[in-house]
């Protein structure tokens, strides 16, 4: 019993060690932060295309660049993210030219050539458009949207597409 | 007087405390796969022609197009039809078969032409972006990386 006593004076009494061993949970995390951060986007514009829209995929391999971006979903033309025109309305007008498009690349062309004055260059160099169609979407629509960023001073036109592995 | 020194040993906590740097990752990590893209997108870039550059296609030897019709692929030359190629409809056209027959065909024509490498693809008003696209990757494939899209122009217009 003295023994006991002595024992029990010498670790403590009653103490037991609960703590939980959180390396190989530490290991575990470290593991997914490395492999989330290489997922990524290293160079180029990281963007995601708006909800509801499934870009085609393809095997090009050319980065994203940092650019206007219009976008064509199953039912409105966006213009960065703000609504544009209806896809039902450009597939039924006659004409080539997207209107309220047209206004709206008028106003960023202005902004860019006023960013561009600020800088003291004459007039924007950056005049690339990336268009986010949606797969299913008509030839007509990405034709009429086409001719009007041209028409709009947006000549340099990219497709963005999703990649895929080459067959 | 004599000091009453203590029997027991201190002991010391050697473990790492790794609780607050657990705290940060368990707040990275959600953070970060919210915002992580997992898709990776890429770019067609393409110029539109331009009234030089098609009054150019005139006078040019070797203008290289595609046309994709209700039901075949027609590849041709200065307008002149070389090849046509059965096109089936759905969300996978062109299929494996289709697609080999474009690509082998454009290859050839590359192999006739080693110094031309631009193709008109001339689609149809209800042609899918996707098929398009597709039918771009083949070309590439087949070595000819500039592409022009046209329209067809519609009978009677």
């Amino acid at each position: 019993m003295r023994r006991f006593t002595r024992r029990r004076r010498r670790f403590g009494a009653g103490e037991h060690r609960t703590g939980i061993t959180l390396t190989s949970l530490m290991d575990i995390l470290t593991c997914l932060l490395f492999f989330v951060l290489k997922s990524f986007v290293a160079g180029g514009e990281a963007t995601v295309p708006p909800p509801g829209l499934d870009l085609p995929s393809s095997t090009a391999e050319s980065p994203m660049a940092t650019s206007l971006v219009v976008a064509i979903d199953k039912e409105a033309i966006l213009v960065g993210s703000e609504r544009i025109a209806s896809v039902s309305e450009a597939r039924a007008s006659s004409s080539m030219i997207i209107a309220p498009l047209a206004a709206r690349l008028k106003e960023a062309r202005d902004q860019m050539d006023e960013l561009a004055r600020r800088k003291g260059l004459k007039t924007s160099e950056a005049r690339l458009v990336t268009i986010q169609g949606d797969q299913n979407m008509e030839f007509k629509v990405l034709q009429k949207v086409m001719f009007t960023l041209d028409q709009g001073g947006f000549p340099d036109i990219a497709l963005a597409v999703i990649k895929k592995a080459a067959a | 007087m004599r000091i009453k020194r203590r029997s027991f040993r201190q002991t010391v906590n050697s473990d790492l405390e790794l609780r607050p740097l657990m705290n940060v990752f368990i707040v990275l990590i959600p953070m970060l796969l919210m915002s992580a893209v997992f898709m990776e997108i890429r770019t067609i870039e393409m110029t539109l022609p331009q009234a030089a550059d098609a009054a150019e296609a005139l006078t040019e030897p070797f203008d290289l197009a595609i046309r994709i019709t209700p039901s075949v692929y027609v590849i041709g030359a200065n307008g002149v039809a070389m090849n046509s190629i059965a096109r089936t409809h759905g969300p996978d056209a062109p299929d494996a078969t289709a697609s080999q027959q474009i690509r082998a065909a454009l290859a050839g024509i590359v192999a006739a032409h080693p110094k031309h490498d631009e193709i008109r693809i001339v689609a149809e008003s209800r042609t899918r972006y996707q098929e398009i696209i597709a039918v771009m990757d083949l070309a590439r494939a087949a070595g000819l990386p500039r592409v022009a899209l046209e329209g067809a122009q519609v009978e009677g217009s």
